[in-house]
C-alpha cells in the first residue's frame, strides 16, 4: 500500500502580510505547514507503523521554496520521501493545484491507496483542493473526517454533518479530507529534523496549464468603523443594545 | 451573461439567496434540487431540475449536477457555500472542465464577465478575482445576499441519477441534539474561557436559539472542554460569516478574529475595555457577561423576535 499526503506551506499568522497590487509581499514572512496538513501527514505515518503493508509514504505540495518548508515538516515527521511541484505564481487557485498535482501522479507512474490531505488551506481559506484532486482522480472522497479505519479494500471515515455525526464507507483508491482530533500530530525532535534533511525531495515542473481565474488585485478588508460603545446598568444596555440591533444595523 | 444554473439544497435558506445572486447578474436562471422536494415546483426559475438522493454523497450529486449543466447549457453555476456546497462545487469544476470560485462574498457582472471577492489569508486580505472562460462555478458565502420570497411555475425535468458504489454511508448517529452547525448559523453567540463551566453554556444556547441562533467557543473554552471542537470558531476551528456575532467574554486571539471578522455586525461583550475583540466589533459592551446574558433573555423574552 501507498499513502500520498498532500502538504501546504502557509504564512505565520502573527506574521505581517502587506498588500502590493497584484501581488502579497510576503517577504519576512515565516512560512509554515499548514496546521490541518499536519493531521493528514501524521494519519499517514501512524498507518504505516501501524501496518505491515504500507510500503511508503509520500508528501507533495505545490508551490515555491516555502513548500519546501512544509515537505521538509512532514519528511521529520516520518514520510519517506517528497515531490515538489515547483509553482512561483503569486496565486493559484485550487483547482490549478489538484491538476498539477493529478497530472504528478499520473506521470510519475505511483498508484497510491489512499491520499490524505488537510480539510481546510489556512491561506486560502479553502476546502477545495481535496474533491477537485479527487474527481480528476476519478476516485471518491469524504470531507471533514475525524475517525479513520482503513481496511484493505475500503476505508471507513466518520465525519461532522449537521447535528449528526455520519459514517462513510469508501472504496480504495479514496482521498480523505482530515479534521482536527482525527489524529494528534507529533513535534518532531532536531534529529528527525536533521535526517529529514536528507530524505529524497523530487523537484518537477508543474504541467503548462494555468489558473483559469486570475486575481485582479489584493485588498484590505474595507475597515469596520469605530466599535459604538454601549453604556448603562445591564438593563439599559440589553435594551440599547437590542435597539441598535434592530434599528440601526436591522440585523435582528 | 449566459445561463446560469442554481443549485438548491432542500430546506436550506442560504441556497434560495443564490436567486438573488442570479438576479443581479442576470441572466436565465435554471435550478437543480438535490433530492426530491415540493419546492421544486414553485421556484423561480426557467427549468427546475431535481433528482433522488437521500442524503448528500459527493459523487452520484457531481453526477447529476454535472448532467444538468449539460442539458441547461449553463455557464455560470452558483452553489451555497455550505459545507455540502463547499464539498460538491469543486468536483463539479473538475468535471466539468470549469473554473471554480469559492467562498465568495461578492459577486457581479462588469460589462459581461463575472468579478467575485472572497477573502484570502484568513480573512486579511480580500482578493478579487476574475472567473475564467467557459464555464464558472462560484459558491457564495451564506447570508452574503439576501434570500428571496419569489416564487415561479419552471418546467419540471427529474435527472436520473445512480447511487455510485464506491461510496456508501453505512451510519448516521445523532449527536443527541438537532442543534444546528456553526457554519450554517445566521446568529452566532460565542463564550470564551470566563463562561467557566459547561453548564453556564446553557444560558448563551437560551440567547442564541431566542435570536434563531446557535453557541459557538473561543479555542480557550474548547480546551477547557467546556464545549466540543464542532462548536470552535477561529482559524482552526470553523470560519464563519453570520449575520450577527455575538462574542461573550472573548478576548480576540488573531486566530479567532481571522475566524470571525468576515461577521456583519459583532458585538463584543468583554470586562476588559482594551480586549483586541474590540477593534473588530460593531457595538461594545464593557460589562460582566453575566451580568448583560441573563438582561438581554429577559427583555427577548419579554418581546420575542418575529420568527
Amino acid at each position: 500500500m501507498k499513502i500520498l499526503a498532500i502538504t501546504n506551506a502557509v504564512p505565520d499568522p502573527r506574521g505581517t502580510l502587506t498588500t502590493g497590487d497584484l501581488n502579497i509581499n510576503s517577504g519576512g514572512v515565516k512560512w509554515a505547514i499548514n496546521p490541518y496538513d499536519e493531521y493528514a501527514v501524521e494519519q499517514a505515518v501512524q498507518l504505516k507503523e501501524q501496518r505491515d503493508d504500507v510500503d511508503e509514504v509520500i508528501v507533495i505540495a505545490v508551490g515555491g521554496d516555502e513548500a519546501v518548508t512544509a515537505l521538509r515538516h512532514a519528511m521529520a515527521m516520518g514520510a519517506d520521501r517528497g515531490i515538489h511541484i515547483v509553482c512561483n505564481d503569486v496565486w493559484h487557485d485550487d483547482l490549478y493545484v489538484a491538476k498539477c498535482i493529478a497530472d504528478a501522479i499520473e506521470t510519475s507512474g505511483d498508484t497510491f491507496d489512499l491520499l490524505l490531505c488537510g480539510k481546510t488551506n489556512l491561506s486560502r481559506d479553502s476546502e477545495s483542493m481535496g474533491p477537485a484532486l479527487a474527481e480528476f482522480l476519478d476516485i471518491p472522497h469524504v470531507g471533514s473526517v475525524i475517525t479513520l479505519v482503513v481496511g484493505d479494500e475500503s476505508a471507513t471515515a466518520t465525519h461532522r454533518v449537521a447535528g449528526a455525526n455520519e459514517t462513510v464507507e469508501v472504496k480504495l483508491p479514496a482521498l480523505v479530507m482530515c479534521d482536527k482530533t482525527l489524529v494528534d500530530p507529533r513535534y518532531p525532535p532536531l534529529p528527525k529534523v536533521m535526517q529529514a534533511r536528507k530524505k529524497p525531495l523530487e523537484t518537477i515542473e508543474p504541467t503548462t496549464i494555468t489558473s483559469k481565474t486570475a486575481v485582479i488585485e489584493f485588498n484590505s478588508p474595507p475597515e469596520k468603523g469605530a466599535c459604538t460603545v454601549i453604556e448603562g446598568s445591564p438593563e439599559e444596555m440589553a435594551s440599547e443594545l437590542l435597539r441598535v440591533l434592530r434599528e440601526e444595523a436591522k440585523v435582528l | 451573461m449566459g445561463k446560469i444554473l442554481v443549485v438548491i439544497e432542500p430546506n436550506q435558506d442560504a441556497s434560495m439567496q443564490m436567486f438573488t445572486v442570479a438576479k443581479e447578474l442576470g441572466g436565465e436562471t435554471d435550478a437543480i434540487v438535490m433530492n426530491d422536494c415540493e419546492c421544486v415546483s414553485i421556484l423561480p426559475c426557467s427549468t427546475a431540475y431535481n433528482f433522488s438522493m437521500d442524503m448528500y454523497l459527493p459523487l452520484q450529486a457531481t453526477d447529476a449536477v454535472a448532467k444538468a449543466i449539460e442539458i441547461s447549457g449553463a455557464t455560470t453555476v452558483l452553489i451555497a457555500a455550505t459545507q455540502v456546497g463547499r464539498d460538491l462545487a469543486p468536483r463539479v469544476a473538475a468535471r466539468c472542465g470549469g473554473s471554480l470560485i469559492g467562498d465568495c462574498t461578492t459577486v457581479s457582472n462588469e460589462s459581461g464577465s463575472i468579478q467575485c471577492t472572497r477573502p484570502v489569508y484568513g480573512g486579511k486580505f480580500v482578493a478579487t478575482i476574475q472567473a475564467g472562460d467557459g464555464l464558472n462555478i462560484i459558491t457564495v458565502r451564506p447570508n452574503a445576499f439576501a434570500s428571496t420570497d419569489e416564487t415561479g411555475s419552471p418546467t419540471v425535468q427529474t435527472i436520473e441519477t445512480n447511487h455510485d458504489d464506491r461510496e456508501t454511508i453505512s451510519a448516521v448517529e445523532e449527536s443527541g441534539t438537532n442543534e444546528m452547525g456553526v457554519a450554517d448559523a445566521d446568529v452566532i453567540v460565542s463564550g470564551g474561557r470566563p463562561m467557566g463551566s459547561e453548564e453556564n453554556f446553557a444560558s448563551l444556547y437560551e440567547l442564541a436559539h431566542l435570536l434563531g441562533g446557535t453557541v459557538g467557543a473561543s479555542r480557550a473554552a474548547v480546551d477547557e472542554g467546556y464545549q466540543p471542537v464542532a462548536r470552535q470558531v477561529g482559524l482552526t476551528g470553523t470560519v464563519v460569516a453570520p449575520r450577527l456575532y455575538i462574542a461573550c467574554g472573548i478576548d480576540g486571539a488573531i486566530q479567532h478574529l481571522a475566524g470571525m471578522r468576515g461577521s456583519q455586525v459583532i458585538v463584543a461583550i468583554n470586562t476588559n475595555p482594551d480586549a483586541p475583540i474590540f477593534k473588530v466589533a460593531t457595538y461594545g459592551c464593557v460589562i460582566d457577561l453575566f451580568e448583560l446574558v441573563p438582561a438581554l433573555t429577559k427583555q427577548l423574552q419579554q418581546s420575542p423576535q418575529p420568527a
